[in-house]
């Protein structure tokens, strides 16, 4: 006879995704029916892999979530466990967070504008091509690009997954010639950044407004990296530990990615968020840069996102020279750290938005249970809602190629984790009685 | 900066660490130290945009990947046919030819530039094992030094002579 099993197989946060996504849109009768974002690599599940290390163990583990941001999740890591143990990094540790994550910024950013979105608003298919006509850009978004992997390299050993962030603040601090080796450098990136915005700024943008509401952290006197409340345009305002009172992650059968909404409704996180949120706390100088152009924040297009990732990289410029011109003094590399049950709560800016995490640990420091969303998830049901009022706009009675070429350039003004992906998106369009 | 660059890509992940494992190997068989001090460094690369950094200044890159084709060949890939495709595409923003697209177009004395891989089939793990991997890496390495030492006869590199 056969014995009856139950096997109850448990993964309760289905995880995240970083590579390739697709779109299928089905339009009948002149009107859109149907809107798909698909992200379909397997699930990573790291909130599982996660559980039964040491607390030791986390900040290298969530490095590999992205190679593309590894210090964010490092970030919102360190924070959310030095919260559970009862940690309050010192003021000059802060501040070599802060520089860390203004190399990932720099490096995400410049990739980003450089070598994915800015070929579609120059009408090129690749940066390749955009290269023999912009050379003198192109060179200068490398040059920023390797500025923000050498800052990342300062604090974390090396660019990518680095391994210098440990709960308490770093394994070791820069050496005095690192540092100065960079100044000049991040002098040149100053004039760099200021040429980028004026570019970007005389784009030719778009014109799709649309309402949406922005999500990003916001400290009283800081730009936000790793430290504020969360809040948005439509009045929120909490601390991290209350954010799963407010926000719902749901799957959508044809993502691995989870979906997230604010109070049911879908939310914009990213750089346009946190410029709508917070320009007013931006350093006079990139301020002045920002007024000397046509654009104003806030912005309810999401076409001037690329604006807004220049104006993070002239502030992240700004940022580390500030730091590093008047490095902190304290020699100490990390405090002290004393391990205790608990939950804690971590909520940074990557570069793409919003990342927050949550850790259940052991009196010995050991992970019980985590959680983990990051803004490339929060974004998606966002992207379906602007994809689908902008294709609107934009026509849907035009070509196939042109509402591919369309829709493929509002996806990657998120930069979602699957914007390279997205590169060669597969759009299929339906259309029936017409 | 050494004027000759041997890089391996991809990452720690099944049949794409082919290019990290490659390198190991190098160093541990202290490889270098058959050319002349400062001619050969090592450098691993997990992105291709990382590319445009890592060639900077060089005179002769020796790139090592794994490659989708005939699982178990040994390819020597003509990067002119790299240079010059027009539908190059990747998962993780620019894929290999498209940075060494922008290297050429980029660079005022682009470097010479070769491409050595062990083809590992279409997506996912190859059924290669770990022997015949570990004899095709050899292999390789073989022909890394021959394509080195090549260059350096050809005078490529005639500043720079090969110790003994």
């Amino acid at each position: 006879m056969t014995e009856q099993r139950n096997i109850n197989i448990s993964v309760p946060v289905l995880t995240r995704v970083e590579g390739e996504g697709a779109l299928d849109v089905t339009i009948q009768d002149r009107a859109i029916e149907s809107l798909q974002l698909r992200i379909y690599e397997p699930p990573r599940l790291f909130e599982k892999f996660l559980e039964g290390r040491s607390y030791r163990e986390v900040p290298d583990l969530v490095a590999r979530i992205c190679g593309i941001c590894p210090v964010a999740y490092q970030m919102s890591a360190v924070h959310a466990l030095e919260q559970a143990f009862g940690i309050e990094p010192s003021a000059h540790i802060r501040r070599w967070r802060r520089l860390f994550y203004c190399g990932e910024w720099l490096q995400s950013h410049a990739l980003h504008i450089h070598l994915l979105a800015a070929p579609d608003f120059l009408g090129f298919n690749s940066v390749t091509e955009m290269a023999q006509a912009y050379p003198d850009e192109v060179r200068r978004g490398l040059r920023l690009q390797g500025l923000g992997n050498d800052l990342i390299a300062l604090l974390g050993g090396r660019s990518v997954h680095p391994v210098g962030a440990c709960v308490g603040g770093f394994h070791r601090l820069p050496n005095r010639a690192a540092m100065a080796a960079l100044l000049p450098r991040l002098h040149a990136a100053r004039d760099d950044a200021r040429a980028l915005v004026r570019w970007t700024a005389g784009l030719a943008i778009p014109d799709d407004e649309q309402d949406f509401c922005s999500v990003c952290l916001q400290h009283p006197d800081e730009y936000p990296l790793n430290a504020g409340r969360l809040v948005s345009s439509e009045g929120l305002a909490i601390g991290s530990e209350d954010f799963e009172q407010h926000f719902d992650e749901f799957q959508a059968p044809y993502s691995t990615a989870l979906h997230a909404s604010l109070h049911g409704k879908p939310y914009l996180v990213g750089p346009l968020a946190r410029l709508n949120m917070n320009s007013e706390r931006l350093p006079a100088a990139v301020r002045q840069v920002i007024d000397d152009t046509a654009i104003r924040f806030p912005s309810r297009n999401m076409f001037h996102s690329i604006i807004a990732r220049a104006i993070e990289i002239l502030f992240a410029v700004e940022e580390a020279l500030a730091i590093l011109e008047h490095p902190p003094t304290s020699a100490a590399a990390a405090l002290q750290v004393e391990p205790r049950a608990g939950t804690g709560f971590g909520c940074t800016e990557a570069p793409r938005g919003l990342l927050w995490h949550r850790y259940e640990v052991d009196a010995g420091g050991d992970i019980v249970r985590a959680r983990i969303v990051p803004p490339t998830s929060q974004n998606q049901a966002r992207i379906e809602q602007d994809l689908a009022q902008s294709l609107q706009t934009f026509g849907l009675d035009r070509e196939e190629a042109a509402l591919r070429r369309h829709a493929e350039q509002v996806i990657r003004n998120y930069d979602p984790c699957i914007s390279c992906a997205t590169h060669f998106l597969k759009l299929r369009v339906q259309r029936a009685g017409v | 900066m050494t004027p000759v660059r041997i890089i391996g890509i991809g990452s720690d992940r099944v049949d794409d660490r082919i290019g990290w494992d490659v390198l190991k190997k190098l160093q541990q068989t202290e490889f270098a130290t058959q050319f002349a001090p400062g001619l050969v460094s090592f450098q691993t690369c997990r992105f291709p945009a990382q590319l445009l950094q890592l060639l900077e200044g060089c005179r002769l890159a020796v790139l090592i990947d794994a490659i989708p084709a005939e699982p178990g060949a040994l390819l020597d890939i003509d990067v002119n046919h790299l240079l010059t495709c027009k539908t190059l595409h990747s998962s993780h923003g620019i894929g290999v030819g498209e940075a060494l697209q922008l290297v050429e177009r980029l660079f005022e004395q682009p470097p010479d530039i070769r491409l050595l891989g062990i083809g590992v089939g279409g997506n996912g793990e190859t059924d290669i094992s770990d022997e015949r991997m570990h004899a095709l890496q050899l292999e390789l390495i073989e022909r890394l030094g021959d394509a080195i030492e090549n260059h350096v006869a050809n005078g490529a590199l005639c500043k720079l002579v090969v110790a003994d």
